[in-house]
């Protein structure tokens, strides 16, 4: 009897092995880019649908008393939507980022636009515009809503004397418009006969 | 057509005149309401249909010296055809296709081109639109940044994001103008 064949282990062909490790290496990677969030499960539309249908009303509520030249209750309102829930990217995913960075953008421009409605210092409005941005604004795909919040940001930073900050906020923000432009343009092109 | 041709013409040979311009028009995507006008006892009768009858046939020569049959309606673009009466001379031996049917198609399918060409038109104002917005955003941008580089001429950062700015402003309102 050949007691070495008994003792030494079965060699597995070389390509077997070698479709093992493809595939190990495969799950491996899914489950570290899982636990890295990039590959986040598309978020129930439940949260965002709602969302979107309320702040839908009050931006209409919001236009009106803008048109009527009511700031101050404008602005209020905008406050109010401050302390909304808001989503995470994980649960609304950039639909709802950008659905806040409207919000945001729209009570700071209002505030920038009548300073004297209920006056806050540029430190306040700092505060405000990065509860807005968050910290994983540069993560979401370029948008009209957040490149004007960073622009706003910009103006902010001028009114705090950050000249260095806001050139790169404004800097980004014009980055993002560029971007915004090159695909307007590329939908024309596309479009023209 | 020569005016003196058409002094000469028969009421039924002004009519065939009539029908073979509307299907020229309509091939060339003019939509073209459908009016035609009864002769009644075979007179000139004026074009804003004073005179028509509804429901009554007429015999007239085509440009090939063909008979054939027509029917007559209302002038209402939408209205079907009334049937020949028992008196119609007969139909010409090669049957020809009934106006009506294939100038509804006809009609049918300029109104849907019309509705694609509006619908084009719209979607190509709301780019523009964007566009322009774009353009106007960046030269706010660019207003601002050149503003603060004029205020730091000692760091190149700003006078390099300025430089920047002021590209990008030019070739946005570039793109709105050619819009």
């Amino acid at each position: 009897m050949n007691t070495q064949a008994l003792t030494r282990p079965r060699r597995m062909p070389a390509v077997i092995t070698l479709l093992v490790g493809l595939v190990l290496g495969g799950v491996l990677m899914l489950v570290g880019l899982a636990k890295a969030g990039r590959l986040a499960a598309p978020p129930p539309p439940e949260i965002l649908v709602s969302l979107a249908q309320t702040l839908d009303v009050e931006h209409q509520r919001i236009d009106l008393l803008v048109d009527q030249g009511k700031y101050a209750e404008a602005i209020a309102a905008l406050e109010d939507l401050r302390s909304l829930n808001w989503p995470t990217r994980a649960q609304a995913g950039d639909a709802g980022i950008n659905l806040r960075h409207d919000i945001y953008g729209r009570l700071l421009r209002l505030r920038l636009d009548h300073p004297k409605i209920d006056p806050q210092t540029p430190e306040q409005l700092l505060t405000t515009a990065n509860e807005g941005l968050g910290n994983d604004y540069d993560e979401v795909s370029t948008n009209a809503f957040t490149a004007r919040l960073v622009a706003i940001s910009g103006e902010i930073h001028e009114l705090r004397k950050d000249d260095d900050a806001a050139l790169t906020a404004y800097e980004q923000a014009l980055d993002m418009n560029r971007t915004l432009l090159n695909r307007a343009l590329a939908e024309v092109s596309e479009g023209a006969p | 057509m020569p005016n003196e041709a058409l002094a000469t013409m028969s009421f039924e040979q002004l009519e065939a005149e009539l029908r073979r311009g509307e299907a020229e028009m309509r091939a060339a995507g003019v939509p073209v309401a459908t009016v035609a006008m009864a002769a009644p006892g075979g007179g000139m009768t004026n074009a804003a249909g004073g005179d028509a009858a509804v429901g009554e046939s007429e015999s007239y020569d085509d440009a090939d010296g063909d008979v054939a049959d027509t029917t007559t309606s209302t002038a209402t673009p939408t209205q079907q055809p009334a049937p020949p009466p028992a008196d119609a001379p007969a139909a010409p031996a090669e049957p020809m296709m009934e106006p009506e049917s294939a100038d509804e198609e006809v009609s049918a399918g300029v109104a849907a081109k019309s509705r694609d060409r509006r619908s084009e038109r719209k979607q190509r104002r709301a780019q523009c639109t964007n566009i322009c917005d774009l353009a106007n955003t960046m030269c706010g941008l660019e207003t601002r940044i050149c503003d603060l580089a004029a205020q730091h001429p000692d760091q190149p950062r700003y006078a390099n994001v300025c430089i920047q700015a002021q590209s990008d402003c030019t070739r946005a309102r570039e793109a709105c103008h050619a819009c």
